[in-house]
């Protein structure tokens, strides 16, 4: 558990600003106590995995207790397969990480969008009433693309864009999202630990 | 003169619809000979250095898109051969080529038209020719074809026409197979060019005139902030749908919570002035990236929009700004083509290996390649530890 009466502080880096947007969201209504973030938006997944070291220390300096990194688990162009996740959240672990700074490696499988495909009012929301949860988000390919495409079809054009996910994490059941997405459950119980819930 | 922008008759932006597959733009000045090239079908990123003719492209299709469609005053600018294949919801692929050339003679008023053509030819008025050929790719069965002033439809015989004009500008004409798509495509190529300002800002003010009984905006004076105002007000006044749904792409990108449109009469001549406002400022008084991320919403968002050609979407845009911008363009990419021309990481890393068309200058020609399978295979093996952006823009490989 981090700190007494002191506002907690957390450091997030993530591939790009729409998914720091949307994460602070989701950690904040997590913790439901005033929480600090830090927010460290990559330019995509290499610049992450280039600059996150640097920045872990940054955090570090800053006064910050944990730090959350969250690095899709993309699909291999060639074949369209999902990469090795193991091989993933190894080559996240080697990153150095400055002695008293928790850490957390967060792997959404594909998108973040992914976690959207578990919450049926969501759905519902996007498509207008068209369209179907999951109970396996993860085994959706191309979820922010199915999002789209739901959207056009219940408004006649795309109204859905990824600047809404931060709108719509403000409305995502959290504890089905848990219950559906491993990689979300992992981030709800490292915020909970975090602020001692 | 071909507009950037048009305001036209609402029609549904759901279907996916036809698209342009391959163009090929010839005997353009600057490209140095015949350039070929795939689109894809939601994204094309052109990337090469400057100079190597990435403008020239995008400039090159919308001209020679619309060529067809201004056949009567516009193919002097255009590349006088261009080609492309179209591809349809049914599967098939339409083909289409067209060549401007100008009018010969061989009569014995020779000498005399020859005068005359030397005289037009001065005044840019040279009278042309034009040929042009419709076919559908799989079959080699041609639709229709217009050679030496004579359209042929099918099988049928003959028809004679007036010199230097096409099908698709031809008046009461019955449209053969292919026609209303190939012309949907065309008609749907919109460009958002890189800005030419001079720095000053004014406020700006668009005027109406009645136009068979409905009011119209109309264009001030020339400039792209005039017609931007222009189109908007018109949206306004007859495509209200289109015009919320701007309105809310904007508050969506943050640019401005309130847009207002504020219309006053002038007490002396009696008409209508009009004047759009963000957040309580005149679009005249913008910011360049503002009023070209502007430019970029209205055209994209532009129901007829099928193939949207945009010259370095990054120029004057604040990284976060673009980022969000590129997300609503990544979603309207379900259903219209997407074109970019673009020397910024960010936008390169918004794509996929296959999106990119690597534009290089060699021998004073330019030409356009995909990135070649070793090179897909290449930056699979390096994206675990750069971006798509870095193996661009960085690596030299000689």
């Amino acid at each position: 558990m981090v700190g007494g009466t002191r506002r907690p502080r957390i450091g997030l880096i993530a591939e790009d600003r729409t998914d720091c947007e949307t994460l602070v969201v989701l950690i904040r209504r997590v913790a439901e106590v005033q929480i600090g973030i830090d927010q460290y938006p990559a330019d995509g997944c290499g610049a992450l995995r280039r600059k996150a070291a640097k920045w872990l220390a940054l955090m570090a300096s800053d006064g910050c207790e944990a730090a959350i990194l969250v690095h899709d688990l993309d699909r291999d162009p060639n074949n369209h397969e999902l990469n090795d996740e193991g091989a993933l959240r190894r080559r996240l672990a080697d990153i150095a990480v400055p002695n008293g700074l928790r850490r957390l490696i967060c792997v959404p499988v594909e998108e973040l969008e992914a976690w959207f495909w578990s919450d049926p009012a969501l759905i519902e929301r996007v498509g207008r009433g068209r369209g179907k949860a999951s109970t396996s988000p993860h085994s959706i390919r191309q979820p922010k693309e199915q999002l789209q495409r739901l959207s056009a079809e219940a408004n006649g054009k795309p109204r859905y864009n990824t600047n809404h996910n931060a709108e719509l994490a403000r409305s995502l059941d959290l504890e089905r999202c848990a219950s559906r997405c491993p990689a979300f459950r992992e981030l709800r119980d490292f915020v909970r630990g975090l602020v001692g819930g | 003169m071909m507009p950037d922008m048009i305001v036209d008759e609402e029609t549904s932006g759901r279907a996916e619809g036809p698209y342009l597959r391959k163009v090929m733009l010839g005997e353009f000045p600057g490209l140095g000979g015949d350039v070929e090239f795939t689109l894809g079908r939601r994204r094309t990123i052109l990337v090469g250095r400057n100079g190597a003719g990435k403008s020239l492209l995008v400039d090159g299709l919308w001209l020679g898109a619309w060529a067809p469609l201004r056949t009567t005053e516009s193919p002097r600018a255009a590349p006088q051969v261009f080609a492309c294949e179209v591809g349809t919801d049914d599967g098939s692929t339409i083909a289409y080529r067209y060549r401007v050339g100008a009018q010969e003679s061989d009569d014995a008023f020779d000498a005399e038209l020859g005068e005359v053509f030397d005289a037009l030819s001065e005044r840019g008025e040279l009278l042309q020719t034009w040929e042009e050929h419709c076919w559908e790719l799989a079959t080699d069965r041609t639709s229709w074809r217009i050679e030496g002033a004579q359209l042929f439809i099918g099988d049928a015989p003959a028809i004679k026409i007036a010199a230097g004009i096409g099908l698709l500008e031809l008046p009461d004409m019955p449209r053969p197979t292919h026609a209303a798509t190939l012309e949907r495509v065309l008609r749907g190529v919109r460009r958002v060019s890189t800005p030419d300002t001079d720095g000053a800002r004014d406020e700006v003010l668009v005027g109406s005139r009645l136009h068979r009984g409905h009011r119209r905006w109309v264009q001030p004076s020339p400039g792209r902030v005039n017609r931007l105002a222009t189109v908007l007000m018109n949206r306004w006044e007859q495509m209200r749908t289109h015009y919320d749904e701007f309105c809310a792409a904007v508050q969506d990108l943050r640019l401005a919570r309130d847009v207002t449109v504020n219309t006053y009469r002038d007490p002396r001549t009696r008409d209508d002035i009009a004047e759009l406002r963000f957040d309580g400022i005149n679009l005249g008084y913008l910011s360049e990236g503002t009023l070209r991320v502007l430019e970029i919403l209205v055209t994209l968002l532009q129901p007829s929009t099928r193939v949207l050609l945009i010259e370095e979407p990054e120029m004057a845009v604040h990284p976060g700004l673009l980022e969000r911008l590129l997300a609503v363009i990544d979603a309207h990419s379900l259903d219209r083509q997407i074109v970019v021309s673009t020397h910024s990481p960010q936008v390169v890393n918004w794509g996929h290996p296959e999106d990119l068309r690597l534009v290089e200058r060699d021998s004073n020609a330019t030409t356009v390649r995909p990135l070649a399978d070793e090179d897909v295979a290449s930056v699979v093996r390096h994206l675990q530890d750069f971006d798509l952006a870095d193996l661009v823009f960085r690596r030299e490989r000689t």
